[in-house]
């Protein structure tokens, strides 16, 4: 390619992602390539007929220098990937582990779909004296997840529901979470009480909202500020008694907790 | 602690070549700051500053295993 012009095709959702994955795979800046559209794309209807746009990059012979060969200057994050998301993703976590000073294994499947939502990419890592890596109320391991969804879908620019976990703490944590809710809603429904758990991050109130989502003697409110946020259990009956259902429990009842 | 910055650093920008981090240690506390081109900021620090504190609790993490404290300054 010394001197010569090179041309590349690119897709995407829109013209600007087309071109945007077209400089990245290139390595080259926008104004070291002329941008010619192919095709501006269509949504279709209702996902009918639904094109992608097509542009193809032309890089300038003046700028051929510039070109940055892929992987340069970004020693050691692995390069772009293509359809092999999952690899990308384990290789960018086990990079990071790597230099947070863990030995540890990361392997990476496509989990249950759950919820209504995707299936996710499990990123799991597996070693010894992990527990560091989950933190309290599984904030490192939130840190974790949310930096490895950055990178991950910014470069492959679709949305992906990615779960890091650490030797399946999520997963048992999302287990007893939901035999806690259908004892705890048992309990309301028994003695009409309602139920204050103790404070939980936003995915895991979410786990037991969901939980008892249809059932028939009780409903969930989420009470309080974060991170002291707190997921209750009422029971249905106190919504036929009443008008409006009280926000917070009344007094004597505040002082219930799950422990 | 440098390199772990540099390492998420160049995976979020379109711009590696610009990034930069520099390493301080005052007794305990090791500051790092943390260089990008400018147009690639908000990808380093994220919508309400959410990439930036996540770097922050993994800094943390591997502060405590070294015994020191970490802060990182962006810009």
């Amino acid at each position: 390619m010394n001197g010569q012009e090179t041309r590349h095709e690119f897709e995407g959702a829109t013209v600007e992602e087309a071109i945007e994955r077209g400089l990245r795979e290139l390595g080259v800046r926008k104004e070291d390539v002329e941008v010619e559209i192919l095709d501006r794309g269509s949504r279709g209807l209702w996902g009918i007929g639904a094109r992608p746009a097509r542009v193809r990059l032309t890089v300038r012979t003046s700028a051929s220098s510039t070109v940055l060969p892929p992987g340069d200057d970004t020693v050691g994050i692995p390069s772009a990937p293509g359809d092999q998301v999952e690899q990308f993703a384990a290789e960018m976590l086990q990079g990071i582990l790597q230099r947070l000073g863990f030995e540890a294994r990361v392997e990476a499947y496509w989990g249950d779909a759950s919820g209504g939502e995707k299936r996710p990419l499990v990123l799991n890592i597996e070693g010894r004296d992990l527990g560091l890596l989950i933190g309290r109320q599984a904030e490192t391991l939130g840190a974790l997840q949310y930096l490895i969804r950055a990178i991950v879908n910014q470069r492959v620019h679709r949305w992906l529901n990615i779960v890091v976990d650490v030797e399946h703490y999520r997963q048992r944590r999302e287990e007893s979470l939901r035999r806690l809710a259908v004892r705890m809603a048992e309990q309301v429904a028994r003695t009409g009480r309602p139920v204050v758990l103790e404070a939980m991050p936003p995915a895991e109130r979410r786990i037991i909202h969901l939980a008892l989502r249809d059932h028939p003697k009780v409903y969930t409110v989420s009470v309080g500020e974060e991170p002291r946020r707190k997921v209750t259990i009422r029971p249905k009956s106190e919504l036929e008694n009443q008008e409006q259902a009280p926000v917070r429990p009344r007094r004597s009842r505040r002082r219930r907790r799950f422990r | 602690m440098k390199e772990l910055v540099e390492y998420i650093a160049k995976a979020l920008v379109t711009d590696p070549s610009q990034v930069r981090v520099e390493e301080e240690e005052k007794g305990d506390t090791i500051i790092l700051r943390l260089y990008v081109a400018p147009e690639d900021m908000g990808r380093v620090i994220g919508r309400g500053g959410r990439v930036a504190n996540a770097m922050r609790t993994l800094l943390r993490v591997a502060g405590i295993r070294q015994g020191k404290r970490v802060t990182l300054e962006i810009g």
